[in-house]
């Protein structure tokens, strides 16, 4: 679990380095321009939905 | 919206982030004082027109005063009446005078009222600034790296809540990695904006359920889910919303407190409040908690302390009486956690019933949110119909 969470981190962003014991092609440009594609995939398909963010003036 | 539309991007975050990192040092924070004007301009006048663009005195007015402030100084204590009476006013104003005019017509009612851009988290900065002023944990800064701080628009509308004395190395040498700041920087924003739009907004579909009607009419097996749905899109939405402020503040070189750290995972509630939201966490610890006493007093007062800490939290999240019981109930866990933890002593570390107590906060904190998305009468209907079918 503590394993998945440091991947999860990494590959959004908030950890500088992946986790220990990762397969060094995940920090790769090809991975990380992927990750990108995937996530830009995903804003544009699912856009529409856009609404308030809840603590802006809650 | 802010964060979800093209401007935030196009017009502020990335041409304010270049040029901070192209100016000379001396210039940066400049750089981010003009951006955070044009920006609170901008977005205040989208939300409350020219009465929320004049709010920006606030900022100024603030700035000036800071420049008072002294260990020790009066002027600080004034810093602080400044900070909760301009919360009060413009985010109270209506509830307090509703409960004075209790069950009556409420002659005192402001029509017109608003919220200026993000007045929950500034203020609680500017009363930060001059609390640490006036034990002198924190030095005054120039007037510019003072307005700097108040205005980094990344975090001005709803955080992560900052501390000056931490700002303020980074805002002096901001990190020089610039391939490394975007790339991260903007993996999360990215990050964010997928936890918003494909998950809280998608969420929203079954949260919309949560009203008196539809709670009235509801299969029972179905309220639950709504509650669970709930807490997981006020989780999605904020923490979103916090990544793509970490992720804005990055570009810039700078790093600003975390907000979130698996929370739903955590095996007590004392645990839970220690990485849900946490930069507010702190921030109620070091100027409501500890000011009270904190844990260093009797018993009954630590536990007083702890409810009166809640009580401010509830109310902090909205000018309701719902967030108040919202508040008192996560403020009565906390209580039975550390009485409890006060008569077992430290928990087992076996594995089974850690994930078993993790369990359990989860049950404690998804019951909670029937009062932070509901009115009381409509929370208890809940609870009842959960009950007794």
């Amino acid at each position: 679990m503590q394993y998945l969470c440091e991947l999860l981190e990494y590959i959004g962003g908030e950890r500088d380095l992946p986790p220990a014991g990762t397969i060094a092609a995940i920090s790769s440009v090809f991975a990380r321009s992927l990750t990108w594609v995937i996530l830009l995939a995903l804003i544009y398909a699912f856009c529409g939905n856009s609404s308030k963010f809840m603590y802006i003036d809650f | 919206m802010i964060f979800n539309t093209f401007s935030y991007y196009l017009i502020f975050l990335f041409p304010a982030a270049i040029l901070f990192r192209a100016v000379r040092p001396a210039l940066r924070c400049w750089v981010i004082v003009v951006s955070g004007c044009l920006f609170f301009l901008n977005f205040s006048y989208d939300i409350a027109g020219i009465r929320g663009v004049l709010c920006l005195f606030i900022f100024l007015a603030e700035a000036i005063m800071s420049r008072l402030y002294r260990p020790g100084s009066r002027w600080c204590v004034w810093g602080l009446f400044q900070s909760v009476a301009l919360l009060c006013f413009f985010k109270y104003w209506n509830y307090f005078t509703g409960l004075i005019y209790f069950g009556r017509e409420d002659a005192l009612w402001w029509n017109r009222a608003f919220l200026p851009l993000g007045i929950s988290f500034f203020t609680f900065e500017f009363y930060h600034y001059a609390w640490d002023r006036k034990h002198g944990k924190t030095e005054a800064g120039a007037l510019g790296e003072y307005l700097a701080f108040i205005l980094f628009f990344p975090t001005m509308v709803a955080g992560p809540i900052k501390r000056y004395q931490d700002f303020l190395p980074k805002l002096r040498s901001p990190s020089q990695e610039w391939p490394a700041d975007f790339e991260r920087g903007i993996s999360r924003i990215l990050t964010g904006l997928v936890k918003k739009f494909a998950i809280a907004d998608l969420l929203t579909a079954t949260t919309n359920h949560l009203n008196a009607v539809e709670v009235r009419s509801a299969d029972r097996w179905a309220l639950p889910l709504w509650l669970i749905a709930f807490g997981f899109k006020i989780y999605m939405d904020f923490s979103a919303y916090s990544d793509i402020a970490i992720g804005s503040a990055r570009l810039f070189g700078i790093r600003v407190p975390e907000n979130f750290d698996w929370p739903f995972l955590k095996s007590n509630i004392a645990s839970f409040w220690a990485h849900w939201h946490m930069s507010l966490t702190r921030w109620l610890i070091d100027y409501v908690f500890i000011p009270l006493g904190g844990s260093r007093v009797t018993a009954p007062r630590v536990y007083a302390n702890v409810l009166m800490t809640m009580f401010i939290s509830g109310l902090w999240h909205g000018a309701s009486n719902h967030y108040v019981v919202w508040g008192l109930w996560h403020g009565l866990l906390l209580c039975i956690h550390r009485a409890w933890r006060a008569y077992r002593g430290e928990p087992s570390p076996s594995r089974v019933l850690r994930w078993a107590s993790s369990g359990l906060t989860f049950v404690g904190v998804s019951a909670g949110w029937a009062f932070f998305c509901l009115d009381v009468h409509t929370a208890l209907l809940l609870y009842r119909r959960l009950i007794l079918g």
